[in-house]
């Protein structure tokens, strides 16, 4: 079972998180170029863990406003994905 | 399949005790149970959750694989008790970072997913890597539903059972980091007073939801699904792992059902959750 004390997916995960619901310029930099952005911003993934997020980044990159609140209330009620 | 039954007894077991000592924490107890004191639910939820969940692991016999079951059962009871006092600690006037909300789903939710999908994957004769893939995928799915949960908390009806207890769940906890000091106080102030004056409750919830933090749970909670879905899909073939992903989005939308629907109908729901994601996008 996972050490829980060594959270370095979950810390990262916040971040990113954050940066994608309160920094546009990171928003608009990651839609450029997703690679180049992460690494500028400093996280530090593996590469699982960057394919992981290059798959998610590609599902909602061409999202507009709408369909990005459509996909995370899919998360609020509990569905899985799209 | 009937080889499949002492283990299936033993998590059925272990979920109900877990589920009814955390509503004795939480002051929820089941209507079945009201006829009882808050002492005598705890020791039925307790002799669910230890004596009886090991009594029917003793019908796995003692093959191996049995015996890493029992220890992994064994494991997941001092994690969980762990995030059960890290929550049952919460209070308004200690800070947690988000990271610290995080921990006490993954505790909580996290590893309970994380046994059932271990243990299922080893009983059915999968390798070491395939089960800790299968655990990884079930961890992180269940932490997702746990975040769920502490949103629908937030965005019911009706005053959630998180809020009334001061819970610092993620979405309060990213909702105090991004305030100013003067914000901050505000919130703390009616966290501390949510059980007693149900009135400032929708005030409470306009400044959660003003904050971000409904957006950013849910961000993380979409997160948490990819990286679920990743490690499944490294341990099944296609469709296997479309069977168990339809399974578990059915079971997780349940549970959504199961906290919303005796507070407003699907519908109304629906907008309201709608409301509140698109009212903190800006």
């Amino acid at each position: 079972m996972q050490d829980i004390n060594n959270l370095k997916f979950e810390e990262q995960l916040l971040h990113l998180a954050e940066l994608a619901v309160s920094d546009p310029q990171f928003r608009a930099d990651a839609l450029q170029d997703l690679d180049k952005t992460i690494e500028k911003r400093g996280f530090n993934l593996s590469t699982e863990e960057r394919a992981t997020l290059k798959k998610f980044h590609t599902q909602i990159s061409s999202m507009t406003e709408e369909e990005m609140d459509t996909f995370l209330e899919s998360a609020v009620e509990g569905q899985v994905g799209t | 399949m009937t080889d499949a039954l002492p283990l299936s007894r033993a998590a059925t077991l272990f979920f109900l005790g877990i589920d009814i000592v955390d509503n004795v924490f939480d002051e929820e107890i089941p209507n079945a149970l009201l006829p009882f004191s808050s002492p005598q639910v705890s020791l039925t939820g307790m002799t669910l959750l230890s004596p009886m969940t090991h009594m029917a692991l003793e019908d796995l016999g003692s093959s191996p694989h049995a015996n890493k079951i029992r220890l992994l059962f064994s494991e997941a009871v001092c994690r969980i008790s762990m995030g059960q006092f890290s929550d049952l600690s919460s209070r308004p006037d200690i800070l947690w970072s988000p990271l610290q909300s995080l921990q006490v789903s993954l505790q909580k939710g996290g590893i309970q997913g994380e046994l059932y999908a271990t243990i299922a994957a080893l009983w059915a004769g999968a390798s070491d890597s395939v089960a800790e893939k299968c655990g990884t995928f079930g961890r992180y799915l269940s932490t997702a539903g746990q975040i769920q949960s502490d949103i629908s908390d937030i965005m019911r009806g009706e005053l959630g059972n998180d809020l009334k207890n001061g819970k610092q769940t993620l979405p309060v906890s990213y909702a105090l980091k991004t305030a100013n000091s003067e914000e901050k106080q505000k919130l703390i102030e009616m966290l501390r007073e949510a059980s007693n004056q149900s009135s400032i409750v929708p005030e409470l919830k306009r400044v959660i939801i003003r904050s971000g933090g409904i957006r950013y749970a849910a961000f993380c909670a979409q997160l948490l699904i990819a990286k679920a879905q990743d490690a499944i899909s490294h341990a099944l073939d296609a469709q296997a792992c479309h069977d168990l992903l339809s399974d578990a989005i059915f079971h997780l939308s349940r549970k959504g059902d199961k906290d919303e629907n005796t507070v407003m109908r699907p519908i109304e729901k629906t907008a309201v959750l709608k409301k509140g994601v698109t009212t903190c996008k800006t």
